[in-house]
């Protein structure tokens, strides 16, 4: 009977039930894995999330950890402080001169801050203007790292993060008694300060 | 698995969806509020100003400082005023502290004794000759 009814449908008929067949099955297997389909949205949204946040998280570490360099602050304090002592008014200290003259006393700067191995240098050269044009170096004071003095004219020059602050000074044709002297001054700080436990 | 199963799979997982997005952003913002508040900017800051003063400064000097921000941070932290400035004269370093584990700490090089001073908000930095 079957076999009377299936030759009675005719080739096209059976084609387009197999059709049918195959597109309901496709159906069921499409709803089927539609959770399968969420959960790969949802590892994608996951993976977006993670970079979003893991994005902001180090963002706002760089902000907060970034270094407030006060350096250069600093290295221009020094610098008007050693200028204060030095001169006064047009005119040179009477004592820079002495044999016994003491810089870090005359300029009240502890000593112990510019032992070797310190955070700070500074320079201050004496020329006298009445001979060589200026270029006769009298005297020199100087204290702190004198590595800082080399890195102070690397960082003038180029863009370095890690390198000393510096500031300089000149003054000129300062009187002393009927002589005149330049003075030029060197300031450099590398003060780094830090988070210490208890 | 028939059609009321799928809705209502899909339901469970939207809510599970919403909550966890929810979850991550809350986290988000908790961080960046409280990474906001972090301490250590304002002992970085303090410490650095208040060496800065005392490198300026003369002696015999006295300077106001406000304090306000800070004090605000230390309460929330439960830390006294009066425990969050200290100086090392012996070493020339001005302390800040908002914890009770570590300090920050910024020298100055002047040649000077400092004394620090609390009166609510308000921070005295006292600058004396250095004495022997």
């Amino acid at each position: 009977m079957k076999t009377e009814i299936k030759s009675s449908m005719g080739r096209g008929q059976v084609k387009a039930r197999q059709v049918k067949q195959e597109s309901d099955k496709y159906i069921n297997n499409f709803i089927g894995n539609k959770l399968g389909g969420e959960k790969l949205l949802s590892i994608w949204w996951v993976f977006v999330l993670l970079i979003i946040g893991g994005g902001i998280v180090i963002g706002v570490m760089i902000f907060y950890n970034a270094e407030i360099n006060t350096n250069s602050v600093e290295a221009q304090i020094l610098n008007s402080r050693l200028g204060d002592c030095i001169v006064n008014n047009g005119y040179l200290n009477e004592n820079i001169l002495n044999e016994n003259f003491d810089i870090f006393q005359e300029c009240k700067i502890d000593k112990k801050m510019f032992m070797k191995g310190s955070s700070f240098y500074f320079n201050v050269s004496i020329y006298n203007v009445s001979f060589y044009n200026g270029t006769l170096l009298l005297k020199e004071y100087f204290g702190g790292d004198r590595a800082l003095e080399k890195d102070c004219s690397v960082g003038g020059s180029v863009i370095a993060v890690k390198f000393p602050k510096c500031s300089r000074s000149n003054y000129n044709e300062l009187l002393y008694y009927s002589d005149k002297f330049n003075v030029k001054i060197l300031v450099g700080s590398n003060q780094k300060g830090g988070a210490i436990s208890v | 698995m028939n059609k009321k199963g799928v809705f209502d799979m899909a339901v469970l997982e939207l809510i599970v969806f919403v909550i966890l997005n929810i979850v991550f952003f809350t986290g988000m913002v908790t961080f960046v509020y409280a990474a906001g508040n972090k301490g250590f900017v304002y002992e970085e800051i303090y410490a650095k100003q208040i060496a800065m003063v005392v490198d300026n400064a003369k002696p015999e000097m006295v300077v106001l400082m406000n304090i306000a921000d800070i004090k605000a941070i230390a309460e929330k932290k439960g830390k006294s005023v009066d425990k969050i400035f200290s100086v090392d004269n012996s070493k020339n370093q001005i302390r800040v502290s908002l914890s009770s584990s570590n300090f920050y700490a910024y020298n100055y090089f002047m040649n000077y004794d400092v004394e620090l001073k609390t009166n609510n908000e308000w921070l005295s930095i006292i600058v004396k000759e250095r004495t022997g």
